[in-house]
């Protein structure tokens, strides 16, 4: 997880648009399949132009940014960290992004071990042998940040791409 | 085929079949693999089942240790035959996280999407919750009835001690002036009807209180606020004492002003007035002074008794007011008290959306102040 300093993005939740106004027949919703679409050439195409590494880091960049404006207009940081967790796992369910599980909570070191199963961007997709799930660490990273005021490392180190069928994240406080 | 191609197939037979029977054991067949000639469709395949003998030893560990509950026992990385393992591993990993919360007393712990389990696990910590709520319940009851007790503790000591020892002497004095009537002076007579005179009175002021504090207990008494003059109560209450501050010699000085309204319970603050007056008189020594004033304080009219008396000592005005607090204490003149008087006032001016407190200094002199909305 690249740990430089955020720069300031010219993305906020609101230049999502008011869907309800833009789509009054098609409504808010689209398939897992046209979601993946987008993203999965997206990064073909990243990978060709920039190589590995670099995708990687803007996925998870992108990611960190996505999850900030989550956790800024979607979610209660006022909550302890149960019901935050909770509320969260419910609103993951509710966008249909996963269904995500604590394994391991250590809140005085702030480490965790997270699982997403069902995840949008890998759950039945062939066995690569790699990771793929780079936007979702940013996604978790930045959701714990606007939480906690504090940078998050996350590392996926299951993926249904490598043969495992839930996405198993490490998330660690940056020393 | 050559003979070591059919050793290395025969030897990868082996293999597979010991697999089949749950036994693990990899191909030996380095000598083999290491002929020059071999085809390497073949070597992929010894290479393969081998790796997938290894593969299947590392699954049987870890499937046996969850098949045993032990989750600390971590899944081995890349190993695609335990995938759905590693899932069922999670899910039990995250259960365990659950319920400790739970354990933790956090009931809005819930799992989802695991079918009748989650059915079952919902259903448990609901009915925690449920129960936490009735415990809850619980505590407050028994806090009442606590409160309840202490107050019918109150009535039963003032009714033994204030109630029954004014009967003595009503019954004492009627009963000598029935039986030796003709033995006694006019003036001694005059005495003793004075006497009983006087226990009928403390003792119908006692029950007047009694009754008006045990129904503001129960349901029974509601404020009726109008708009009410509190000079004019004050005027009011100060005329009937005038005769007893006489006695005293005790100056009784009104400084509320004439258009001081409020919005009470006109009963209600006349008898918390009277109460607030008569303590005044009760703790001042003759010749002191009694005043009562008025002002306004944060949109309420404040009422102020002052007196220059013995004051309060700071230990007992915690539980001045409380049902379960200390006993009444004699005036200065003797004069005694049920205890309940400050109780009641307490009582009145809160069920009027008021607050009383008091502010003294021993033996300087103490001040009883009281809010209530304005009109």
């Amino acid at each position: 997880m690249n740990t430089l300093e955020t720069k300031r993005y010219p993305f906020e939740w609101k230049n999502i648009g008011d869907i309800s106004v833009g789509r009054p027949n098609l409504g808010q919703y689209t398939t897992v399949a046209i979601y993946r679409l987008m993203h999965f050439t997206m990064r073909a195409t990243l990978l060709k132009e920039l190589g590995e590494d670099k995708t990687r880091e803007i996925f998870q960049e992108s990611g960190k940014l996505a999850g900030i404006e989550f956790c800024k207009n979607k979610l209660n940081i006022e909550l302890t960290l149960n019901d935050f967790l909770a509320e969260l796992h419910q609103k993951m369910i509710d966008f249909s992004i996963g269904v995500l599980k604590i394994e391991k909570a250590d809140i005085e070191s702030k480490s965790f071990t997270l699982t997403v199963s069902e995840d949008l961007d890998c759950s039945g997709l062939p066995v690569y042998g790699e990771t793929v799930c780079d936007f979702d660490e940013g996604f978790i990273a930045g959701i714990f940040h606007v939480y906690t005021g504090k940078e998050f490392i996350v590392k996926e180190i299951d993926c249904w791409s490598t043969g495992d069928r839930t996405c198993r994240f490490t998330v660690n406080l940056v020393k | 085929m050559t003979q070591n191609e059919k050793e290395i197939i025969s030897a990868l037979n082996e293999t597979l079949s010991a697999l089949m029977m749950g036994q693990t054991a990899e191909a030996d067949l380095n000598a083999q693999i290491n002929d020059p000639g071999i085809e390497p469709t073949l070597l992929s395949l010894v290479n393969n089942v081998n790796s997938l003998a290894f593969k299947y030893e590392q699954a049987n560990d870890f499937i046996k240790a969850l098949s045993t509950g032990d989750l600390r026992k971590e899944p081995p990385a890349r190993n695609y035959l335990v995938s759905s393992f590693k899932q069922l591993h999670a899910n039990l990993l995250h259960l365990t996280w659950q319920t400790q919360q739970i354990a933790k007393g956090d009931y809005n712990q819930e799992v989802s999407f695991m079918g009748d389990f989650s059915i079952a696990f919902n259903s448990m910590t609901q009915s925690l919750k449920d129960k936490k709520k009735l415990d809850e319940k619980l505590i407050l009851y028994s806090k009442e009835l606590e409160f309840a007790n202490h107050t019918k503790d109150k009535l039963f000591s003032i009714i033994s001690h204030d109630l029954k020892s004014p009967f003595n002497s009503i019954l004492g004095f009627a009963d000598l002036l029935y039986n030796q009537y003709d033995d006694f002076t006019d003036e001694e007579k005059k005495k003793f009807i004075l006497a009983i005179k006087e226990s009928s009175k403390s003792t119908y002021a006692l029950v007047e209180k009694l009754f008006a504090w045990s129904l503001s207990q129960g349901e029974g008494i509601k404020a009726y606020p109008q708009k009410i003059n509190l000079k004019e109560i004050t005027d009011n209450k100060l005329n009937l004492l005038k005769n007893i501050a006489a006695t005293k010699d005790i100056s009784l000085i009104n400084r509320i002003a004439p258009d001081t309204f409020a919005f009470a319970d006109f009963e209600m603050i006349s008898t918390v007035i009277l109460n607030l007056l008569n303590n005044a008189l009760k703790f001042t020594h003759k010749r002191g002074d009694i005043f009562i004033d008025n002002c306004l304080k944060d949109g309420f009219v404040q009422i102020s008794v002052m007196d220059n008396g013995v004051g309060i000592p700071s230990s007992k005005i915690e539980n001045l007011f409380k049902v379960n607090g200390t006993y009444s204490t004699l005036g200065t003149s003797n004069e005694k008290g049920t205890g309940l008087g400050l109780i009641i006032c307490k009582d009145f001016v809160e069920n009027n959306s008021g607050k009383i407190w008091v502010d003294s200094i021993l033996d300087k002199g103490s001040k009883f102040s009281f809010t209530l909305p304005l009109v």
